[in-house]
C-alpha cells in the first residue's frame, strides 16, 4: 500500500535518500501529507533541540541529530537493543515544496519537520522554433 | 494493520523468546555488540550494584500513555503511540508504527516493587529496579572451628 503511494507523483516532493554508514543510525520516519503541507515525523529518542541539525542543500534537505549523552562510562549491558549517537537521514525535496518556508520542532524524542507546498508552480511554454 | 506492527505480545512465540533471548545475554558474552529489537521498545538493560536499570525508546510517548508495571521478577511496559497529524491525504511511508504495544522482560532476580523508580525525558523511559531483599548477597562469616 505505502509502496503505492511513493509511486505517485506527489510524493516526488519528499523521497527518503538511501543512506547508510556506520556511525549514524537511521532513524524511522512518517512522511505524510495534508492538504497544505508534507509533514516528516521521525522517531529521534534522547536528542534535545540543541542536538538537531536540519539543512536542506540543491534539494537535498539532510537531518542530523546528536543523541546527548546519558551516562559518565559505560555500563556492563545484559541486554542491549539500542546504543546511536547519531542519527541522521536525507531526503530528495521536489519543486512543490517551498524550500524557504520549512520549519522544525522536537519534543520528547520526536522530531516533526512541516514543509509547506509551494504555490501551484506554473506551467511554462516552450517556444517552438523553426530549423 | 499497523495495530499488528506494535503489537508483539499478541503471540505467546514472541514472548518466550524474548525471554530466552535475555536469559541468553545474562549467561554468555554476546559478540555482536547490539541485539535486534525483540520487541517494542526496544531496551537497554544492565546492573548497577544492587538494582538493574531498563532505558527503554519511547519517542513521541508521553507519561499518560504509558504503563510500567513489576510482577515478582517480570517488568511490563505497555502503552500507546497515536500521534499522526489531523487531516491528512496521503500517506506516502509509514516506519514508526502505531498503536499499542506491551513488552515483558524477566529479569535475572526478584524485584522490590515498592522502590521501583521511572523517568521519562525526550523520549527515553529510564526504569530503576532495586533487587527484592532475598535477591541481594549476603555475606556468609565462616567462623574458625574450635
Amino acid at each position: 500500500m505505502v509502496d503505492n503511494a511513493i509511486q505517485t507523483n506527489e510524493s516526488k516532493n519528499c523521497t527518503p535518500v538511501k543512506t547508510e554508514t556506520r556511525r549514524s543510525w537511521t532513524p524511522p520516519v512518517d512522511v505524510l501529507e495534508t492538504k497544505d503541507e508534507v509533514v516528516i515525523i521521525a522517531d529521534v529518542p534522547g536528542v534535545t533541540a540543541d542536538g538537531v541539525d536540519v539543512q536542506i542543500e540543491n534539494g537535498l534537505l539532510t537531518i542530523e541529530a546528536r543523541v546527548e549523552k546519558r551516562h559518565d562510562s559505560e555500563p556492563t549491558y545484559l541486554l542491549r537493543e539500542h546504543g546511536a549517537t547519531t542519527f541522521s537521514r536525507s531526503f530528495n525535496v521536489g519543486d512543490g515544496v517551498n524550500t524557504e518556508a520549512i520549519s522544525a520542532e522536537i519534543r520528547d524524542g520526536k522530531l516533526t519537520l512541516h514543509l509547506p507546498k509551494a504555490e501551484a508552480v506554473k506551467p511554462r511554454r516552450i517556444d517552438v522554433k523553426t530549423a | 494493520m499497523l495495530l499488528n506492527r506494535m503489537t508483539p505480545m499478541g503471540s505467546l512465540g514472541r514472548f518466550s523468546r524474548d525471554m530466552d533471548r535475555l536469559f541468553d545475554e545474562v549467561f554468555r558474552v554476546s559478540r555482536a555488540p547490539y541485539s535486534r529489537p525483540a520487541g517494542y521498545p526496544s531496551l537497554n538493560v544492565w546492573e548497577d550494584g544492587d538494582a538493574f536499570v531498563v532505558e527503554a525508546e519511547v519517542p513521541g510517548l508521553t507519561l499518560d500513555k504509558l504503563s510500567v508495571d513489576v510482577l515478582g521478577n517480570e517488568l511490563t511496559i505497555s502503552g500507546e503511540r497515536n500521534d499522526a497529524p489531523a487531516e491528512i491525504t496521503t500517506i506516502h511511508r509509514r516506519e514508526r508504527g502505531a498503536g499499542s504495544f506491551q513488552r515483558t522482560l524477566t529479569l535475572p532476580t526478584d524485584i522490590n516493587a515498592e522502590a521501583v523508580a521511572a523517568d521519562l525525558k525526550n523520549g527515553i523511559l529510564t526504569i530503576r529496579l532495586p533487587k527484592a531483599e532475598t535477591a541481594k548477597v549476603r555475606r556468609i562469616e565462616v567462623k574458625p572451628h574450635d
